[in-house]
C-alpha cells in the first residue's frame, strides 16, 4: 500500500509538469528546459506569498502562484518565444535553457537557496488499511490532478477556444486566417503550462522540499512527456507513471542515490527504441 | 458608378528579402461583384492574395511596394487575424482545412456568431456535411475539403472572400456545380469575390471582371465576357486559339510579342 500511494503521487507531480511539456509542443513545437526551474520557483511564490498572508488562508499563495504563472507565460511568449520566429529550432531551446539559469539564480538571491517545506497547516496523516498513512496533502494532490487533466480535456474537447487552440497548433496560419489570434493563443499554452508545472512544484514542495536541487523534476517530468510521445497527452499521463514505477524501485531495491538518474536512463533506452514514445506520432519526429 | 471594395495599386511582394514574386500589379473589386484572376503556374495569383489577406511574420514576406486599400483604409501589412475580423477572408490554396478536428469543430472554429450566416444556412448549401460531421477533416475528400473550407470562411461573416483555386483537383462536373453555387452564395449573401484560378474558363464563366497575370504582372484586364472573347487570351490562358488548325511555335513567338504589359 505505502510504495502504491508514493508512485501515485510521484505520478502526479510527474504528470503535471509532462502535461505542460506536451502543451507547449503541441502548440509552438518547442521543447521548454525550464519546466522544472518554473515549477520550484512557482513552489516558492507559494510559500512566500503564504507568508506574507500570514498563513491564515490558502487563496493568498494561490493566487500568488497563478498570477506568476500569467505574468511569466505571457513574459516568456511575447518577449522572448515570439521573437525566435524563423530562427531554427534549437535557437528556442538554447532560451529555454538560459530561462532556467536565469531562474535557479532567482532562487538563489531572492530565497538565498532556502531548503523549505511547504505546510498548508492540514493534519498529516490518516490512516488507511494496510499501513499506508496517506496526508491530506497526498489526496489534494490526487484530486488536484486528476482535476487539472479533467479540465484540459474538456476545455480541449467542448470549448471553442478549446478547439482554437488545437486548430492553431496544428496550422497558425489557417487559424489567423480563420481570425484567431496566434500571439494569444500561444501566450495562453505557455500560462497554462507554467500554471500546471507551479502546481507540481507546490506538491513536490508539500512532500519534500523546495531548493536549488529540486529542479531536476524537470528532468523527470520531460522524460515522461518523451516517453509518451511529446505530443500526447495520454501519453504524458502514462509516461508519467512509467518514470515515478522506475525510479520508486531503483530506490528501493538498488540504491536511493540513484534516483536523479533514473529519468535519464530511462530516457535514453526510450528514444532508442521507439524515439517517438509511447502514444507519439512518427511523422512527428521529423520536426524535431 | 459603382464602389471599389478592394484596391491594389503597383504591389511588389518579396519573399525572403530576395524572391520578387509579384511586381506592379493593380486591380479593383467592385463591391458585389466576383472578380476572377487567372493566369499560369508561378504568375504570382497565390502571393497577391495573400498580401491581401496578410502575412504571418514567421512566412517572412514583405509588400514592399504599392497600396492596398480596402473600403477606405489602407491595410498593407495587417496580420491575417486583422483582416480576418474585417471581413477579408482567405480560402487558401493548400491546407484550408484543420484536418486533426472534426468537421464540426473546424466550422465551430470559425463560427464567430450573429451576422445573418447561420451553421445552418451553411449546411444547407452544402448538404454533404452534414453526414460528415463528426469525421476528421483531414479523412475527407478534396471536393469535400472544398466545400467545408468555404463553409467555415463563410461562417467567418466575410465581405469580401479570396478563394485561391476553387477547382484543384476536382471533377469537371464538380466545379461547374460549385461554381454555380458560388455565384448563387455570392448574390444571396451580398458578398464581393476575388476569385484565383487555373481553369479560366469555369472562372470567367461566373465572374464579372478578369485580370490575366504572369510573371508577377497583370498583362490584361476588362469584362469577363470580353477576355472571353479575346483571341490573345484565348490563344494563351483558355486552351486553344479561335482557329483550330495547329500553330508552329513561330507563331506563338509572334503572339508572344504582341501582348502587353499593364500596370
Ligand atoms: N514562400 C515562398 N518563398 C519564396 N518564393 C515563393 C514563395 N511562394 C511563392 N514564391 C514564388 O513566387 C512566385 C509566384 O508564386 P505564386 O504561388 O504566387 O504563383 P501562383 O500564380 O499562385 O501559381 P500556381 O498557379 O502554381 O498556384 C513563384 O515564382 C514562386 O516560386
Ligand atoms: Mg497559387
Amino acid at each position: 500500500m505505502e510504495f502504491a500511494a508514493t508512485i501515485v503521487i510521484l505520478t502526479c507531480t510527474y504528470a503535471l509538469l509532462a502535461a505542460g511539456t506536451v502543451i507547449l509542443y503541441k502548440a509552438g513545437r518547442v521543447v521548454n528546459f525550464a519546466h522544472g526551474e518554473l515549477a520550484i520557483v512557482g513552489g516558492y511564490v507559494f510559500y512566500s506569498a503564504g507568508l506574507m498572508s500570514g498563513g491564515t488562508s490558502l487563496w493568498f499563495p494561490v493566487a500568488g502562484a497563478v498570477v506568476f504563472s500569467i505574468i511569466m507565460g505571457m513574459f516568456i511568449y511575447m518577449a522572448m518565444m515570439r521573437r525566435l520566429v524563423g530562427e531554427p529550432f534549437y535557437v528556442a531551446i538554447l532560451v529555454t535553457v538560459g530561462i532556467g539559469i536565469v531562474l535557479k539564480s532567482a532562487i538563489l538571491v531572492i530565497w538565498r537557496a532556502e531548503r523549505l517545506t511547504i505546510d498548508v497547516g492540514v493534519t498529516p496523516a490518516i490512516r488507511m488499511a494496510g499501513g499506508a498513512t496517506l496526508s491530506y496533502m497526498d489526496i489534494a494532490s490526487v484530486v488536484l490532478t486528476v482535476a487539472f487533466f479533467a479540465g484540459l480535456y474538456l476545455f480541449f474537447r467542448f470549448t471553442r477556444l478549446g478547439v482554437q487552440f488545437r486548430g492553431t497548433a496544428e496550422n497558425a496560419l489557417l487559424a489567423s486566417q480563420r481570425g484567431v489570434d496566434v500571439n494569444f493563443v500561444l501566450s495562453l499554452a505557455w500560462v497554462i503550462a507554467i500554471l500546471a508545472a507551479s502546481l507540481s512544484g507546490v506538491l513536490y514542495g508539500g512532500r519534500a522540499f523546495l531548493s536549488t536541487e529540486s529542479v531536476t523534476i524537470g528532468l523527470a517530468g520531460l522524460t515522461a512527456a518523451l516517453v509518451g510521445g511529446l505530443d500526447s497527452l495520454r501519453g504524458a499521463v502514462a509516461g508519467a507513471f512509467i518514470v515515478a514505477c522506475a525510479q520508486y524501485l531503483t530506490v528501493r531495491l538498488v540504491d536511493p542515490v540513484l534516483s536523479e538518474a533514473v529519468p535519464f536512463l530511462l530516457l535514453v533506452i526510450v528514444m532508442s527504441i521507439r524515439p517517438w514514445g509511447l502514444f507519439g506520432t512518427q511523422e512527428e519526429l521529423d520536426r524535431v | 458608378m459603382t464602389d471599389i471594395l478592394l484596391q491594389v495599386r503597383q504591389l511588389e511582394v518579396v519573399y525572403h528579402r530576395v524572391a520578387t514574386a509579384v511586381q506592379g500589379v493593380s486591380l479593383e473589386v467592385p463591391k458585389g461583384s466576383i472578380v476572377a484572376l487567372v493566369g499560369t503556374n508561378g504568375a504570382g495569383k497565390t502571393t497577391t492574395l495573400r498580401a491581401i489577406s496578410g502575412f504571418l511574420p514567421s512566412e517572412d514576406a514583405e509588400i514592399t511596394d504599392g497600396d492596398i486599400t480596402y473600403g477606405d483604409r489602407r491595410i498593407n501589412g495587417q496580420l491575417p487575424h486583422q483582416m480576418a475580423r474585417a471581413g477579408v477572408i482567405l480560402v487558401p490554396e493548400r491546407d484550408k482545412v484543420f484536418g486533426t478536428l472534426s468537421v464540426e469543430d473546424n466550422l465551430e472554429f470559425a463560427a464567430r456568431g450573429g451576422g445573418e450566416i447561420t451553421l445552418e444556412r451553411v449546411l444547407g448549401y452544402f448538404p454533404l456535411l452534414t453526414q460528415r460531421k463528426s469525421q476528421l477533416a483531414g479523412y475527407l475528400s478534396g471536393g469535400e475539403k472544398q466545400m467545408l473550407a468555404i463553409g467555415m470562411a463563410l461562417l467567418c461573416r466575410p465581405t469580401l472572400l479570396l478563394i485561391d483555386e476553387l477547382s484543384l483537383g476536382l471533377a469537371p462536373i464538380v466545379i461547374k456545380d460549385l461554381m454555380a453555387l458560388l455565384h448563387r452564395i455570392s448574390k444571396e449573401l451580398g458578398l464581393t469575390v476575388l476569385l484565383v484560378e487555373q481553369n479560366a474558363n469555369a472562372a470567367l464563366a461566373i465572374a464579372d471582371f478578369g485580370y490575366v497575370m504572369e510573371g508577377g504582372r497583370v498583362v490584361f484586364y476588362g469584362k469577363a465576357s470580353e477576355l472571353i472573347s479575346h483571341p490573345d487570351v484565348r490563344e494563351f490562358y483558355l486552351g486553344g486559339a479561335a482557329q483550330s488548325e495547329t500553330k508552329s511555335y513561330r507563331d506563338i513567338k509572334q503572339y508572344r510579342r504582341k501582348r502587353r504589359w499593364w500596370g
